[in-house]
């Protein structure tokens, strides 16, 4: 019984998180020029061809979090360098069906490095209208020559980073009862919805996460 | 050996894409490997030269920043150039930049071998040209004894160096002192700059002026400058005079047209111009990347200079 109401929670828990996810709709997401696509929703991305950048991704909507960074050309003297930023994490929530993500111009390293405190990228909808989102820098301290950003993706979600993933909290049998009984008939109704959406995270997730998962609800 | 470690640095720095140059950050300590390697095949526009494998630059840059805490950071660079080694001019590399400074608030204090204020001049936009990009680059841009202050505020940059006389030392080669401003509004960025120049002690100074204007149009970037040189004692104004059109062709291609003059006002003085377009190709997954081709044509010489090659920069 105790298993069952464990179970439940869960449930109710995801479904809180992901009811916001509207099934299976996709947000279509641009980058802007000099913007760099590292990561969606914890999977590093791969460029497609050799002359076709990952420009794009298509997300789910509701939350989501990116990981990017921007490639500035800045003018020391009659030449030109390149300036990367540090990665950015970058956590929003959104039902539109197209994002544009762009960077301001930055002209100088003090433009980068004013970039990287500031982190004002701009983030708007098909329609022109600015997105509310969160953002982090992801830090990796010591040796930056290989990064895995699945790993430290995983790690930073995992801090109470401004950009993390919100924790999902086990929700206490009393809380449960109250929430079943507010929710009856739409938990009802979102039964099979539930149950769907469940088995598209099991399936989107990576091995780690369902060896997590499935230790939660055996709890 | 030593050779060996970069060498495999460099490799694995320039296999990632998100690192890009940084080695190491942390605990305020940040190191970076920065480089430029440009190599082309070139036909030039010489009848009596054949065809060749150049270098252009050929550089790796060695930067290092502490974060001293209170906004203040201590910085150094070491530059190698590998370029004239790479075409038989000389053994080795050349050191072409070695400085340490300090940074706070945006504003910097450097002192070393490194460029002057005035390098920080022009707008040209050519691979290579026959003629001097403009007045600073024909007089000097760099010096061994340099000390340079640079205030960056927030809509424009002011750059104030002086290239010590250093009389009687190996670094005695000349005296300078540049002064450079930048500022920017919307899509419009001015520029003006001076120099003063004394080739060794005694000789007659050189000043130096310039100023340029770019326009960005969206559709493409429009640029001009006008530098001029004038030697105390001496009646002969030399000048350089840039135009340049930038236009993007798609997101990852770019088209450059360009025209300079340059023009000694004297009687029977020289008075050239070259004009020159290029295009330039960036790899989308590997912005760091890029191809290009360029063709020039400059009064006098026997023929089109025409060149094509690779660049990689991080």
């Amino acid at each position: 019984m105790a298993k069952l109401k464990n179970i439940l929670s869960s449930t109710l828990v995801l479904v809180a998180a992901l009811i916001s996810f509207n099934s299976y709709a996709e947000v279509k997401l641009e980058v802007g020029e000099g913007v760099n696509l590292l990561a969606v929703n914890g999977q590093e991305v791969e460029s497609d061809s050799l002359f076709a950048s990952k420009t794009s991704a298509r997300l789910p909507k509701g939350m989501n979090q990116i990981l990017v960074n921007y490639t500035a050309e800045i003018k020391p003297g009659d030449d030109s360098e390149l300036e990367v930023t540090k990665p950015s994490v970058i956590l929003f929530k959104t039902d539109a069906s197209e994002l544009y993500l762009s960077a301001p111009k930055m002209k100088s390293v003090r433009d980068v490095e004013n970039f990287e405190k500031s982190l004002n990228w701009n983030l708007r909808d098909q329609n022109g209208n600015p997105i509310s989102f969160k953002a982090a820098l992801l830090v990796k301290e010591g040796f930056q020559l290989s990064r895995d950003y699945e790993d430290e993706l995983e790690e930073f979600n995992m801090s109470n980073a401004n950009a993390a993933l919100p924790k999902t909290r086990i929700i206490s049998p009393v809380e449960v009862k109250h929430a079943r009984k507010a929710q009856h008939s739409q938990v009802k109704e979102n039964k099979n919805m539930a149950m769907d959406m469940l088995i598209y995270w099991y399936n989107q997730a990576d091995e780690k996460t369902r060896r997590s998962f499935k230790e939660l609800i055996s709890k | 050996m030593k050779k060996l470690i970069l060498a495999a640095a460099i490799a694995a720095v320039t296999a990632n894409t998100a690192t890009a140059a940084t080695v190491y950050d942390d605990k305020g300590l940040t190191f970076k490997i920065k480089g430029d390697w440009q190599v082309q095949l070139r036909d030039n526009a010489s009848d009596s030269k054949d065809t060749e494998v150049e270098f252009d630059d050929l550089e790796i840059k060695n930067s290092v920043v502490y974060d001293l805490g209170n906004g203040l950071k201590a910085f150094g660079q070491l530059d190698f150039g590998f370029k004239d080694a790479a075409e038989d001019k000389q053994d080795g590399d050349k050191l072409e930049e070695a400085y340490v400074g300090l940074a706070a608030h945006g504003v910097k204090v450097s002192v070393g071998k490194q460029n002057l204020a005035g390098d920080e001049f022009g707008i040209e936009g050519a691979y290579e040209t026959a003629l001097e990009e403009d007045m600073f680059d024909a007089i000097a841009t760099d010096g061994d004894d340099v000390i340079k202050v640079e205030a960056d505020f927030d809509v424009a940059t002011v750059i104030v160096s002086h290239e010590l006389e250093a009389e009687g030392e190996n670094s005695e080669n000349g005296e300078a002192t540049d002064f450079f401003v930048t500022a920017g509004f919307d899509a419009v960025t001015v520029a003006a700059a001076y120099q003063t120049y004394t080739a060794t002690p005694g000789s007659a100074d050189i000043d130096t002026w310039g100023v340029s204007a770019e326009f960005d149009a969206g559709f493409a970037t429009f640029g001009a400058d006008y530098s001029e040189s004038e030697q105390d004692g001496v009646n002969v104004d030399v000048s350089v005079t840039n135009l340049v059109a930038a236009f993007k062709a798609s997101k990852t291609t770019k088209i450059k047209v360009g025209f300079v003059n340059y023009e000694e006002d004297v009687a029977g003085g020289d008075d050239l111009d070259t004009w020159y377009a290029n295009v330039t190709y960036k790899f989308p997954a590997q912005k760091n990347v890029s191809l290009f081709a360029e063709v020039s044509d400059t009064d006098g010489e026997d023929d089109t200079d025409v060149l094509a090659g690779m660049r990689i920069k991080f």
